[in-house]
Parts: C-alpha cells; sequence; structure tokens
C-alpha cells in the first residue's frame, strides 16, 4: 500500500515537471519555466522607475565613451572615434531592439518557419525564391570591400553581439522565451538583409502580372485607359513646366511586342485586390516662406505600423559628425534626420524596377532554358529551410541571366498560374546604401548630398533636402532601369535578349529640383516628372497628398513650426472633395426613409476633413465603396482573376468624364448610368451605415481606427482600437495598420530646432513603459523635442541617465 | 514552530537553488529537504506547496509592483484573455507550488513507517527552537 502511495505521489510529481518544462506546441511555451519569478516572463517587468545610469566595461570597445538616455530613452552616443561609435549604436539598439532585430532579418531571409513551424513555410519559400539571401550577400561583398562601410559595419556588428554575450535565459527579450529560440549573432550579411528586407517593403511588389491578366482581357486602348500611366490631373515632384536634357539613350522596343499571353489557369482564381502600398510625404520649404527665414524639412514615412516600431531614434555624435534621428535597428547610421548644417528625408520613389520574364526549362529538372534558339545552364540554388518540430524541407531555386525563378511549377504563381517566371529586380543588383547614409549623416552641404545619393541604388527614394545655408532640393534617387515605352508593365518572354535591360538612366537625369522659383521642394508617391520627363518609367504613384501639400504650401507665407505639425496631421479629404460633390449630384434627392435623408444631411453638412469623431467620412467611404464595387463589378465578373485594383482616381476621371459609362461598354455592369449606380450604391451603403450606427461604430476613429500590432501578431501585446483621424490619400495617411510611422519636422536654425514622434517606444519590451509611451500622443498629433545633446554641457536637463562606457 | 522552520528552510533553499538551476529545483529541493527531515505525508505537501506558493508569489508581486503591473496584464491578456494581474500572480504561483507539494508528499511518503530506524531531524533541530 506504502508503495502504491508513493508511486501515485511520485508519478504525480513527476507528470507534473514534466507537463511544466515541456514544449506542447508552438504556441504554449513550457509554463514552469516562464512563470517562475526566477527566470521568467517576470524577469522583464522592467521597473518603472529603472536607473539605467552606470559605469560599464565592454569588451571591444577602443575607448572610453558616453550614452545619454533621454525622458523618451533616446540614446545619445558620444564617441572619440567611429569605431566605438558604430559599436554603441549596436549595442544600445540591441540593449533595446535584439528581437525586432533578428526577426526582420530572419523574414527577410526566409527563415521564420525555425521558430513558428510549417505555417510560414510559403512564406520562407517565397523569400528565398526572391533571391533576398543572394542579393544580400552581394551587397554585403561591397560593404566589406569598402574602406569606409566595412569598419562601419563590422563595428556595429561587434557591438550587437556585446551586447547578446551578456544574455542569459533570464535576461532574454520575452518573445524569446514565448518562442522558445535564442539570438544568433549577428553578423554584416544581417545589416545587408535588412536593407533588402527595406528594399523588398518598398519596391519587391509590381503589377506585371496582374496587368497581363488585364491585358488578356482588355484592349490596349481599354488597358490604357483602366491603368493609365499618367493621370489627367497632376502634380508632379518636378513642377510641370520644368525643361528636361534629352535623353543620353532612349532604347526601342523589339519588333514584335505582344504581352505574354495564353495563361492557362487550372483553377479559377479569386480576383484580389492588393494590399494598400506603402508612401510618405515630405517636403522642405526655404528661408522666403518661413517666419525664421530659414528653411524647414518635414517627413513623414507611411509603413506598415507595428511594435515594437520599426524606428529607433538616436543621436550619434563622433568629431566630425553629430547625426540625430531615426535608425532602422539592425542598420548603422541615421535614416531620416538631420546632422548640424543639413536635414534629409525620404519617400518612397514607387518606380517598378522588378519586371518578370517567362523562363521555358528544356525539362523538369530546370537545369537548362531556352536562351536565343539554344540551351542555356542554370544556376540551381538549394535551399535548405529549417522548419521547427519537422524535418527540414529542401527547395531547388534556377537562376537565369535575369535572376531566380521565383514562379515555377513546384510553387506556381497564385497570380498567372503555371509558367515559370524569372525576376529582375534592381534590388538584387551588388550596392552600397550603407555608404550613402554614412556619407549623408556626415554631409555638410548640398555637394555633400549630391555626392552620397549617388550610392543609393535600391529601394528608389525621393531625398528631400534642406540646409543652412538656405538652400532646399530634392532628388529622386535610385538604380533606375532604361526603358522602352510600355517595357516591364507586362510580363515579357525571357527566351531571347530582345526583351532585356539595356542600361540604367544616369544618375545625373533623375528627376530633382534645387532651390525652385516656387520655393519649395514636396514628394508624396506622385509621379515625379510630366509626361516630357524623356525617359519612360511606371509605378504606382498617387496623386491625392501631393495635391493637398503642394496646395496648402503654396497659399502659405511666414510658415512655422506649428504650421508644419498641422500640415502633416491634416486630414483634409481631397479625394472626397472631388468624389462627393459628383455622388451627391447624381443621387439628386434620392433619398428614402428618414434614416437615409438623416445621413444624407451629414453627408450635406460634412466638411470633407476626416476627423476621428465625424461620422461623415465613414459615411462617404461606404457608399465610395458601394458605387466602386458597381462600377467594377463587370469587370472583375469577366476577368475573374488577380487584376491591378483600378485606382480611384481613376474612377472618378472615368465617371466625371462620362456619366454613360462608355468606358465599360465591352462590359456590361450591372446598372447601366452612373446616376442608377449611384443610387443603388447609396442605398447599399446607407443600410450596412445603419447596422454600423447601431453597434455605434460610425464615428470616422472607430470605424477605420488604428491597430498597432506586435510583430508576432498577439494582440495581447498589440495598441487596438486607435480613435484615429486621417485615412488613405490624405496627408495624415493613418490607416487601419498602416500610417506615419515616423513624423519630423524640422528648423534649419542656430542650433537646429526639430520635432518629431512615432507610434511606438524606444524599449522593444512589452513589459517596459517605454514600450508604446508615445502612441497616446501620437494618435493626438502632439509632437516631442529632438534633443540635440552637447557634451559639453552635462547639466542639460533634458539628459535623464548617464551612462558611462570603459573599454575593458 | 517546526512547520515554520521547514516553510523557511524550503523557501530559502528554493529560491537559492533557483537563482542557478531552472525551473524543476522547486520539486528536488522539497523532496530531498522532506527526504532528510521527514514528516507526517500531509504536513509535507502543505509546507512545501505553501513555501513555493509564498517565494513564488513574493518575487513576482514584488516585480509586478515595480513594474506597475505593465507586464502582469499584458500576459494575463495573452493568456487567460483577461486584463488585471491577480489571477496571472496566483495562477503562475501556483504552477511552482503544485509540483512542490507533490515532491514534498512523496518525500514523506517515502519515508512514512521507515521513521524510527533514522535520525530525526526535525527533533533535532526543535531544540534548539
Amino acid at each position: 500500500m506504502k508503495w502504491f502511495r508513493v508511486c501515485c505521489s511520485g508519478l504525480v510529481t513527476l507528470g507534473l515537471v514534466i507537463l511544466l518544462s515541456r514544449w506542447w506546441s508552438p504556441s504554449l511555451p513550457p509554463l514552469g519555466r516562464l512563470f517562475s519569478p526566477q527566470e521568467g516572463f517576470w524577469q522583464n517587468a522592467s521597473p518603472v522607475s529603472e536607473d539605467f545610469s552606470g559605469n560599464f566595461s565592454v569588451p571591444g570597445l577602443q575607448d572610453s565613451a558616453t550614452v545619454w538616455l533621454d525622458k523618451q530613452l533616446v540614446p545619445h552616443i558620444f564617441a572619440r572615434n567611429e569605431h566605438d561609435l558604430y559599436f554603441l549604436q549596436g549595442y544600445i539598439t540591441a540593449r533595446f531592439r535584439l528581437w525586432q532585430m533578428e526577426l526582420q532579418v530572419r523574414a527577410a531571409a526566409g527563415r521564420v518557419s525555425e521558430i513558428l513551424g510549417p505555417e510560414t513555410l510559403s512564406f520562407d519559400r517565397l523569400q528565398r525564391r526572391k533571391g533576398m539571401v543572394t542579393a544580400a550577400k552581394k551587397a554585403v561583398a561591397v560593404m566589406e570591400n569598402n574602406p569606409v562601410t566595412a569598419p562601419v559595419i563590422n563595428a556595429y556588428t561587434a557591438g550587437v553581439n556585446a551586447w547578446i554575450s551578456t544574455l542569459d535565459y533570464r535576461k532574454l527579450p520575452l518573445e524569446y522565451k514565448l518562442l522558445g529560440y535564442y539570438p544568433s549573432p549577428w553578423t554584416p550579411l544581417k545589416c545587408a538583409l535588412l536593407i533588402k528586407y527595406m528594399s523588398d517593403m518598398l519596391t519587391g511588389e509590381v503589377n506585371a502580372r496582374e496587368n497581363t491578366n488585364a491585358r488578356n482581357i482588355l484592349s490596349a486602348s481599354d488597358f490604357d485607359r483602366i491603368y493609365p500611366d499618367f493621370y489627367q490631373q497632376q502634380d508632379p515632384i518636378v513642377p510641370v513646366g520644368m525643361r528636361f536634357d534629352p535623353p543620353v539613350s532612349s532604347p526601342h522596343a523589339p519588333k514584335i511586342n505582344a504581352p505574354v499571353s495564353g495563361f492557362v489557369l487550372p483553377d479559377p482564381i479569386k480576383p484580389e485586390n492588393p494590399g494598400i502600398r506603402n508612401g510618405s510625404n515630405n517636403w522642405a520649404v526655404n528661408g522666403k516662406m518661413t517666419r525664421s527665414g530659414v528653411p524647414i524639412l518635414c517627413n513623414d514615412p507611411h509603413l506598415d505600423l507595428n511594435l515594437p516600431s520599426l524606428w529607433f531614434e538616436v543621436q550619434l555624435v563622433v568629431p566630425g559628425m553629430d547625426a540625430n534621428g531615426v535608425s532602422l535597428p539592425g542598420s548603422p547610421g541615421v535614416i531620416i534626420g538631420f546632422n548640424d548644417s543639413i536635414a534629409w528625408g525620404e519617400t518612397n520613389a514607387e518606380r517598378d524596377v522588378k519586371d518578370y520574364y517567362t523562363v521555358r526549362f528544356r525539362d523538369s529538372s530546370r537545369r537548362q532554358y531556352r536562351w536565343e534558339n539554344g540551351w542555356k545552364n542554370t544556376d540551381l540554388h538549394i535551399e535548405c529551410i529549417q522548419v521547427r518540430d519537422q524535418q527540414p524541407f529542401y527547395d531547388t531555386v534556377a537562376y537565369t541571366f535575369f535572376g531566380p525563378v521565383t514562379y515555377d511549377a513546384s510553387f506556381p504563381d497564385p497570380v498567372t498560374g503555371k509558367k515559370a517566371l524569372a525576376s529582375r529586380w534592381t534590388g538584387g543588383d551588388s550596392s552600397n546604401e550603407a555608404l550613402c547614409i554614412y556619407m549623408l549623416n556626415h554631409a555638410h552641404n548640398y555637394a555633400d548630398y549630391l555626392q552620397s545619393l549617388q550610392y543609393f541604388d535600391s529601394p528608389g527614394q525621393n531625398f528631400a533636402y534642406a540646409d543652412k545655408d538656405g538652400n532646399i532640393a530634392i532628388w529622386e534617387q535610385g538604380k533606375f532601369p532604361l526603358l522602352w515605352k510600355g517595357q516591364g508593365k507586362f510580363i515579357m518572354s525571357g527566351e531571347d535578349s530582345s526583351n532585356m535591360w539595356e542600361g540604367f538612366i544616369p544618375y545625373r537625369e533623375n528627376p530633382h529640383v534645387f532651390n525652385p522659383v516656387r520655393n519649395f521642394v514636396s514628394s508624396a508617391n506622385e509621379q515625379p516628372t510630366d509626361s516630357t520627363y524623356p525617359y519612360y518609367y511606371s509605378g504606382d504613384f498617387k496623386p491625392y497628398r501631393a495635391h493637398r501639400i503642394n496646395q496648402v504650401l503654396s497659399q502659405s507665407t511666414h510658415i512655422t513650426i506649428k504650421n508644419m505639425e498641422e500640415l502633416q496631421t491634416d486630414v483634409y479629404n481631397t479625394f472626397a472633395s472631388q468624389a462627393l460633390p459628383l455622388m451627391l449630384r447624381e443621387l439628386k434627392n434620392g433619398a428614402s426613409g428618414k434614416q437615409e435623408t438623416l445621413y444624407l444631411d451629414t453627408l450635406g453638412r460634412w466638411n470633407l476633413y476626416n476627423e476621428p469623431y465625424f461620422s461623415g467620412p465613414s459615411l462617404f467611404q461606404l457608399w465610395w465603396d458601394s458605387l466602386y464595387a458597381d462600377v467594377w463589378a463587370g469587370y472583375y465578373r469577366k476577368v475573374h482573376m488577380a487584376v491591378p485594383r483600378p485606382q480611384d482616381i481613376v474612377t472618378i476621371e472615368l465617371l466625371s468624364g462620362d456619366s454613360a459609362l462608355h468606358f465599360l461598354k465591352d462590359i456590361p455592369p450591372p446598372i447601366p448610368t452612373l446616376a442608377g449606380m449611384d443610387l443603388d450604391a447609396f442605398h447599399k451603403a446607407m443600410k450596412q451605415a445603419g447596422k454600423i450606427d447601431l453597434a455605434g461604430q460610425l464615428e470616422w476613429g472607430k470605424f477605420q481606427g488604428t491597430d498597432i500590432m506586435h510583430l508576432a501578431k498577439l494582440p495581447a501585446f498589440s495598441d487596438m482600437h486607435l480613435f484615429t483621424g486621417g485615412g488613405a490619400g490624405i496627408v495624415n495617411a493613418t490607416k487601419k495598420t498602416h500610417g506615419p510611422s515616423w513624423r519630423m519636422v524640422v528648423e534649419l536654425s542656430s542650433p537646429i530646432r526639430a520635432y518629431g514622434i512615432y507610434p511606438g517606444g524606444q524599449d522593444g519590451n512589452p513589459g517596459s513603459k517605454y514600450y508604446d509611451n508615445m502612441v497616446k500622443n501620437w494618435v493626438m498629433g502632439k509632437y516631442y523635442r529632438i534633443h540635440v545633446l552637447d557634451q559639453q554641457k552635462p547639466g542639460d536637463p533634458a539628459v535623464r541617465y548617464r551612462m558611462s562606457f570603459e573599454k575593458k | 514552530m517546526r512547520f515554520l522552520v521547514l516553510l523557511v528552510l524550503n523557501l530559502f533553499l528554493c529560491w537559492l537553488a533557483g537563482l542557478f538551476l531552472p525551473f524543476w529545483t522547486v520539486a528536488a529541493v522539497p523532496f530531498i529537504i522532506f527526504l532528510l527531515i521527514p514528516q507526517r505525508p500531509a504536513i509535507g505537501f502543505i509546507c512545501a506547496f505553501l513555501s513555493i506558493f509564498l517565494l513564488w508569489f513574493i518575487l513576482a508581486i514584488v516585480m509586478d509592483m515595480q513594474n506597475n503591473h505593465i507586464l502582469s496584464d499584458r500576459m494575463s491578456m495573452l493568456i487567460f484573455n483577461h486584463r488585471g494581474h491577480i489571477l496571472i500572480l496566483v495562477v503562475a504561483s501556483l504552477t511552482g507550488a503544485l509540483p512542490a507539494g507533490f515532491a514534498g508528499l512523496t518525500a514523506c511518503l517515502l519515508r512514512h513507517g521507515t521513521k524510527k530506524k533514522t535520525i530525526d531531524f526535525g527533533r533535532f533541530y526543535s531544540k534548539y527552537f
């Protein structure tokens, strides 16, 4: 009896210990270890009054250095030499953001399944098949061979690793404990992978495959009407009327230049609307327009909003440089910011720099492909993808003359079907963007800025510039292919050289503006030029924000920092100002019933501002979405596959010019007239609005609102249901999960005055009060002073914590 | 009195072991202690259970208070979909206390009936208190 009881009790004990020490599923970590206050998650509960000050001796430093933290935990790094500066940038960034840094490069390299299991396998395969690691390896070779960037990258890497080496299980960032893995050493390749991650995010998605689907249904002229290269109303970065030099080279289209057709679709594919693309605003006004008489530069990049935030604010000080602004965790230097002489900020160029080519393999081994009437050997890369709790997955990626074969029989393209497609992408070429950033951080004048830009190839960006001498400028910088008209808009045949890129537009021919007569420069992802620009390009351009920014700026005088903050958070809905009058006119007095009349009245009184507490924006959005769906319903029914979403601006331009809807003559819409469709859409939308109203969700800030999700998509670590204004096509481009990821206003006075904010916090630890402490003020459109600290003034009240570093 | 001493002894040794060793010390330490100092099975269970519950609860609540419950709130949302810090504090402490209690029980049961043949550490120490 005794032994029976001993056995029972012993088994229970053993069972409990095993139960609490084992992984039962990838989403359920061992609870014993997780809950233990001596090593588990409690260890990540940072005291709210934590004192970060102290003396630290870190192996790897060459000299002593100082880091001050301000109230927002922004590190101000003062080093005696550049090695120590970038070493400490790596060390401090890892101190606050290690898990995020690692996850981002893991995503870039297609190594997510290693930690998350088989669900993410197709994501990993796609990353490998895009050639991300191959591209990063090329980039790191260039960085390591450059006498400027090699020491920077290596010092940063050593700094990150110095921090990693101090970690034991209890000090690990919480996400490692929850997902059950350990950080691996940082490498220069990971710095390159981060640049490729951004490149892919900003230029990796192009419409060529969807365009090809559309072109197989539409005539050439209909295609051009629905998907025009240029919009009727345009307000490009280079003001209309500015002259361009004649082109250095104009490629000619080969004789036979029909889009590739004849795709066999084994299964009908659901039409898809590509998601919201990334965008951004930047502008600079010169001293003639400002109250202070000096230029002001503004930038707000719109990206996916996540926690931990994409950006990490820093001040980097070393003899010869004092750079301030935001960095990307994983990349040395300041990406958007200012130094003691100049300020700069970027928006995405939105230019198409990726083309798809069909590949005809000789056989299923993929060892050879058709090339100029013969067969050419492919370069086969075997990718081993580690999968958590499973055998590794091996994928073979064929590389052709153009680039990696992203889609083939073993990884069919969901958009076009089962043909093999190789991609040619400028992001896959070797380049050294880190050198551009390094030089930009050190730049003192316009010449330095120009010099640095030539090293920035991908992702193509509009670099706004302002300096203390009073100059302003903007350059669309990147490596852009020389194309014949229409080249790359559709999938091209990759069986010979006739469709390949002939070269690249010389950098000095890239669109740019220097000290223009209108006294300001701006960009907001609109087309960079009018149609007189001598080089062909296409892209995914957005017109409305630029219209509004240029309109406000051209009417402004005596501009202050406050005015610029107001413009960055401006919620005027330019698109609605164009669409709503038309929709109301066509509706005539079609409202029936009390509720519809009430809503119509609300819409009539709406001042076109997307304020969070208005219901006008929600009613307009519902109505427009419903009308849009009616207009294009016949088209989508006909194509029955993934095509690019016709832009709102195109839709409204077509509707305003053609109320009989002749442009849809081959594609009969369900209701033949605009007035009929408008009324139908109104009824449907208002019915929906009634339901939403009943649930109390009709205010714009609730109807759209914003969710800032944790990078591992854990709602408990996210900031959900934020009451935000703005929206797509609005200067304050805050959407559901996407928006101004950093807002910055810099006045180039002496000393420089700058303000900024991003929706997150400096510390990536969900257990820290600095995890999301700036979100509330970001929602309200407030800013923080960007402190430019001076080591000679240690008594500056902005200094909150003082860290002294000694070499060990 | 003896109960209290054993409680503090468990608590202290578990804390010490936890500085160097992982989670399973909450079972190992009470098991060894009650193997050496056998008690009535019920006492063994309750004493071990309480000591680890207290140890984990106190350690956690101190960190939690210094943290203004930021993390316990988030973890509670993550695991129980419930906002608040009390539930997770109690459940987390139980996670340590349960294996500890059963380990104590097992040790006492193992020694139950063989008590007379061994030195009674409990009585030995009780002279001093």
